[in-house]
């Protein structure tokens, strides 16, 4: 539209210099629904203590990693932790040295000698590590090929375990699934299977394939000994939750993130996810995906679902004026949240489309009631202007979310009936055409078969390399140009 | 007179008084050598035959006096060809059609190369309607008729063949004769497209691509483009082609239409500067395919879909705004097509000047009027008329007793 | 006013069935049977027919005659929508005594559809608008002719056209003798189908 002009100062959101297109108010965002990973988020609010705090193992140095890529504010720090968590916890060597390079071009950016903040590479550390990292690897290979031979089935199903561990301890995501995935054949009992699953689970979301997370949480569930409202239960939920996620089906998502049991989440639970995770993720699916009465339902009276709501009060808040049809504050409080979700791994390709799915429905939402609504309060209602709110509304007609039509010049909206008479009457005689156009075409086919001859086949002494042939037609009509008007 | 040419001219007449057409036939054919060596005498035969009781004979004489060289300027020839057709017997030669159709495939040739396409219409509807069985049979040189309408730009006449729903194709000789079947519905296909007709036009170019075929004929890749620009038009999103498509076809289709391709997906865009673009850079390709003029037609009709869209979500806009959303270059200019398109019976609406609005109406059949339904009637009546047709060759095939065999055979 | 009209389309229909013949047998056709074919395309609005009906007409009669390119002229105008200029052209020409009929059946055919377009297609339009698209020379024409089109003047910009619904044109009802006979077709086609 080229008389779109510049939104009205929007409430809160930070005009950041440094981001991409996407920065800006939610309003502008109405058609833009594409993810270039090379973004920066100015202004968090995140508090990266208590954050990583959450994690352990690879997820937690996965997550530092996102925030410091997206972040120039805690990159430094985030690099940090990350870094002396590496040097703690793994012998992951090689991502050391990555992340020490990283940290000193990042401390070189704020002006600071790197050397002086953190020190010299501690290539002591590499050395040793690596050594004591092979020479485990050696050992356990070595004991894995002894309990093989003794065949004693137990031993060697945990040194494919301990094996496994060990890899992701090196770093190596596909080794470790492959050692995982081998000691399924030596489980004796149900226990063991979900266990290998879920380590299976833990690996695959790593290596974010999600198929096999879904394809083993579907196995996990299949074991005997199984049941939905166990740790493991909702460890499943959780997986299968972020798999959905991943593959944009929000609504089944929030289902089985609402699956998940608050109780269960003690500390170190799961390396993971934290609760905090568990809430935003389905709080924000089921807002994009929920018609009223599950929201109602399932989110805002669960008693379970509460519990996890409470470690996000921003989102909760938001949910409720949701309900209670206040949209211009929930939007605004959920532009309020979007920095901090952008800096989440799992979220923040998302993030976009939710906040796209939740603001068309609460267009919608807004406007069902109506036979005819003011343009200009709707503007208002939802934080922008009426040309562009014109256009979202003019989306939303064409994708059929919203019968209704716009009186451009008067700026109202009004609530359209389908007559379904006529539309029944137009389908008749559309498919009434169709079924004759079709079943002419049967008949002229059976024609052309009974005749025996039509068909179309290469001269003999042709090349027919790709199998085309070139049955000449009449070079002289090739002349005749069908001429516009 | 050499004495073999004396006895072919009076085999010939013995043989068309008897009757026995099939024996005339083999001697004609037989004889066309013979024939062609003694092509100075030729005429002197033709006077001794009448054209409506040797028929056959004068038709095998025609047919290797087409086949000599330098026959395309031999005027009195076309002349021989033009009364042949109009006088000769319609039962001797519904029994050599292939002798018939390739005498009327070289006339249409020489009148094509002499560019007196408009003087064969009327004798090709002629000779069309001497050698089918009954209106909805398709013979081949339906195709050459097709041709000479497009050469000379005069469509009615075709027109009243192309119209007529096909039930039955004439049998004939020669493989060699799909080539016109393929080329009579390429050449429909265009004439209605010239006419704007895009159903019907698509319909066409949708038999040649589905045509049972081994190989792909150029025809059929021609067709294709053609049928990918109608469809644009017609629908505005690219074609698929229908199940029975023979499958050499659905794989080598892309190979031959990637411009094509492209400008579809730019269509999808609904961006008419996007399209304009598109349509810019494969310009050259376009030309020389010389489908220019179908490819502009697809600018306007995106235009004209964008501005159908428009009615779908507002109820009065302002002409500016229009321009705008449409990418048309002023208000006046969409009034223009707003007109237009009110005139052709595309939109419902209605301008008003004094501020600039365009309000959009609803479309105002009601479906409750006594025309609405005598129309729902009609169609009910050829509906029924076409499940009977489908149910008697249903039946004709059931008591068919080469399929009453096979199903037999099966159980065992 | 529609009888004398329905006369003369039938005339003139009989007219080009006779030239679309005669131009098939390309016996001595000559330039003015061209012009009144493609005038009566023309009157008839059938652009297609008249656009190619140019293309093949050879260019030796092109050149021959005045009134033929006059006459495609019109039909260009036509096709663009240019309708103001559709008038002008006809009335600037003195017609050969063999076209003045059909020139004037054309203007007023051009006329009537494009009132009839108007009415349906514009809630007001501007005296001067008008004028050009019906090819009125003074502003009383003008009004006169809007008034029988039952339009309202709305001085000093031009009419306000209130929308009519359009009645059905064709009464068409079949007897009940008609009706019940199809009536038992229906009946019997889905009892011995399904």
């Amino acid at each position: 539209m080229a008389s779109n002009n510049v939104e009205p100062m929007q409430l809160d959101m930070p005009m950041d210099d440094g981001s991409s297109a996407e920065g800006g108010d939610i309003g502008s965002t109405w058609n833009d629904t594409s993810y270039s990973s090379n973004y920066l988020v100015e202004n968090p609010t995140l508090d990266l203590e208590f954050y990583a705090s959450c994690y352990s193992g690879m997820a937690k140095i996965q997550r530092l990693l996102f925030i410091a890529d997206h972040c120039t504010s805690l990159r430094v720090d985030a690099l940090k932790m990350a870094l002396n968590y590496i040097k703690e916890n793994t012998f992951n060597t090689s991502l050391y040295t990555q992340i020490y390079c990283r940290l000193t071009e990042a401390l070189k950016q704020q002006g600071l000698t790197p050397e002086k903040v953190i020190g010299q590479i501690d290539s002591a550390w590499i050395e040793s590590r690596s050594k004591k990292g092979a020479s485990n690897l050696e050992k356990l290979d070595t004991d894995l090929k002894n309990y093989k031979s003794n065949s004693i089935k137990e031993s060697v199903r945990r040194g494919h375990d301990d094996l496994g561990d060990h890899y992701l301890k090196l770093g190596d995501i596909s080794n470790a699934l492959k050692c995982y995935s081998r000691s399924r054949d030596y489980c004796t009992s149900g226990k063991h299977v979900v266990n290998m699953c879920l380590n299976v689970i833990k690996v695959s979301i790593y290596a974010q394939n999600w198929n096999h997370v879904m394809s083993y949480v579907s196995k996990a569930e299949g074991t005997p000994e199984y049941s939905p409202n166990s740790p493991i239960g909702t460890k499943l939920h959780c997986a299968a939750g972020l798999a959905d996620l991943a593959n944009k089906k929000y609504k089944s998502a929030a289902k089985h993130f609402l699956a998940a049991n608050f109780d269960h989440f003690t500390p170190d639970y799961w390396e993971i996810l934290s609760p905090n995770n568990v809430a935003i993720y389905g709080g924000l699916c089921a807002l994009a995906s929920f018609n009223r009465s599950e929201l109602h339902r399932l989110i805002i009276t669960s008693s379970s679902f509460k519990l996890f709501l409470e470690l996000e009060p921003q989102l909760r808040d938001a949910i409720s004026k949701f309900y209670d049809s206040k949209y211009a504050s929930c939007l605004s409080i959920a532009s309020e949240m979007k920095d901090n979700l952008f800096l989440d791994i799992y979220l923040a390709p998302h993030i976009k489309i939710l906040y796209n799915m939740i603001r068309n429905l609460a267009l919608v939402q807004y406007f069902s009631p109506y036979l005819s609504a003011d343009m200009n309060k709707m503007a208002a209602a939802f934080n922008t202007n009426v040309n562009a709110l014109e256009n979202e509304l003019m989306q939303l007609i064409l994708d059929g979310q919203i019968q209704a039509r716009i009186d451009s010049h008067n700026k109202i909206i009004y609530a359209k009936d389908v007559d379904q008479r006529t539309v029944t009457f137009e389908k008749a005689f559309n498919m009434g055409k169709e079924w004759q156009k079709k079943t002419r075409a049967l008949i002229l086919r059976s024609a052309m078969l009974e005749n025996g001859n039509i068909i179309v086949r290469s001269p003999p002494q042709t090349r027919g390399d790709d199998g085309s042939n070139p049955v000449t037609q009449n070079n002289h009509t090739a002349s005749i140009s069908v001429v516009a008007k | 007179m050499s004495t073999s040419l004396d006895q072919f001219a009076s085999s010939v007449r013995n043989l068309s008084a008897t009757g026995n057409f099939e024996k005339l036939n083999e001697l004609c054919n037989k004889s066309k050598d013979l024939l062609s060596k003694n092509y100075g005498q030729l005429d002197d035969i033709l006077q001794t035959f009448d054209l409506q009781e040797h028929s056959l004979g004068i038709l095998t004489i025609l047919v290797c006096k087409a086949a000599l060289d330098g026959a395309k300027d031999d005027e009195a020839l076309l002349h021989l060809i033009e009364d042949f057709i109009a006088g000769c017997s319609s039962e001797q030669v519904k029994s050599a059609l292939d002798n018939y159709n390739s005498l009327i495939h070289s006339y249409t040739n020489f009148l094509v190369l002499k560019k007196q396409a408009i003087r064969g219409i009327i004798h090709l509807q002629k000779a069309i309607t001497k050698i089918r069985l009954h209106q909805s049979q398709l013979t081949f040189i339906h195709a050459d008729l097709c041709q000479l309408c497009i050469l000379a730009k005069c469509f009615k006449p075709a027109l009243k063949f192309l119209d007529v729903e096909i039930n039955s194709i004439a049998k004939d000789a020669g493989p060699s004769e799909v080539k016109y079947f393929l080329l009579y519905y390429y050449y429909g296909g265009m004439i209605y497209a010239s006419l704007k007709n895009w159903d019907r036009s698509l319909y066409f170019f949708e038999v040649a691509l589905t045509t049972p075929s081994m190989a792909i004929s150029m025809i059929m890749v021609e067709a294709y483009k053609k049928y990918i620009l109608v469809s644009l038009i017609l629908d505005g999103k690219f074609p698929s082609l229908p199940k029975y498509t023979s499958s050499i076809i659905t794989r080598f289709s892309k190979n031959f239409s990637s411009p094509y391709k492209n400008l579809a997906t730019a269509y999808a865009t609904h961006d008419s500067n996007e399209v304009s673009n598109v349509i810019q850079k494969y310009s050259a390709t376009f030309n020389a395919d010389n489908n220019m003029g179908l490819v502009k037609q697809c600018l306007v009709s995106l235009h004209k879909k964008n501005i159908q869209k428009l009615t779908k979500t507002f109820l009065t806009l302002s002409l500016n705004d229009m321009a705008d959303r449409v990418q048309l270059s002023s208000a006046k200019e969409a009034e223009f097509y707003v007109l237009k398109m009110i005139e052709d019976g595309e939109i419902f609406a209605s301008i008003n000047q004094k501020d600039g609005m365009v309000v959009f109406l609803d479309n105002p059949e009601k479906f409750n009027s006594a025309k609405v339904f005598r129309k729902l009637e009609d169609e009910m009546k050829t509906c029924i008329a076409l499940d009977e047709n489908l149910r008697k060759m249903n039946h004709e095939i059931a008591i068919n007793p080469k399929y009453l065999h096979k199903i037999r055979v099966e159980p065992e | 006013m529609a009888d004398v009209s329905m006369t003369c389309d039938l005339k003139f229909d009989v007219v080009m069935e006779e030239l679309e013949q005669k131009e098939l047998e390309t016996k001595d056709i000559e330039a003015a049977d061209y012009e009144n074919l493609l005038a009566i395309y023309l009157a008839n609005n059938d652009t297609f027919n008249a656009k190619f009906l140019w293309k093949r007409i050879p260019q030796t009669i092109k050149d021959s005659s005045d009134s033929l390119k006059a006459i495609w002229d019109i039909g260009k105008s036509l096709i663009q929508g240019d309708y103001a200029a559709i008038y002008s052209q006809i009335d600037s020409k003195t017609w050969p005594s063999h076209l003045t009929s059909i020139m004037s059946h054309l203007r007023k055919e051009q006329q009537s559809r494009i009132i009839h377009l108007i009415s349906k297609g514009y809630t007001a339009i501007s005296l001067s608008d008008a004028m050009q698209m019906t090819g009125c020379t003074t502003e009383e024409e003008i009004i006169k002719l809007g008034e029988s089109a039952g339009w309202k003047i709305d001085a000093p910009f031009g009419f306000i056209i209130s929308k009519k619904v359009l009645h059905d044109e064709e009464n068409v009802f079949s007897s009940n003798q008609e009706q019940l006979e199809k009536l038992t077709d229906y009946v019997s086609f889905l009892e011995n189908h399904y």
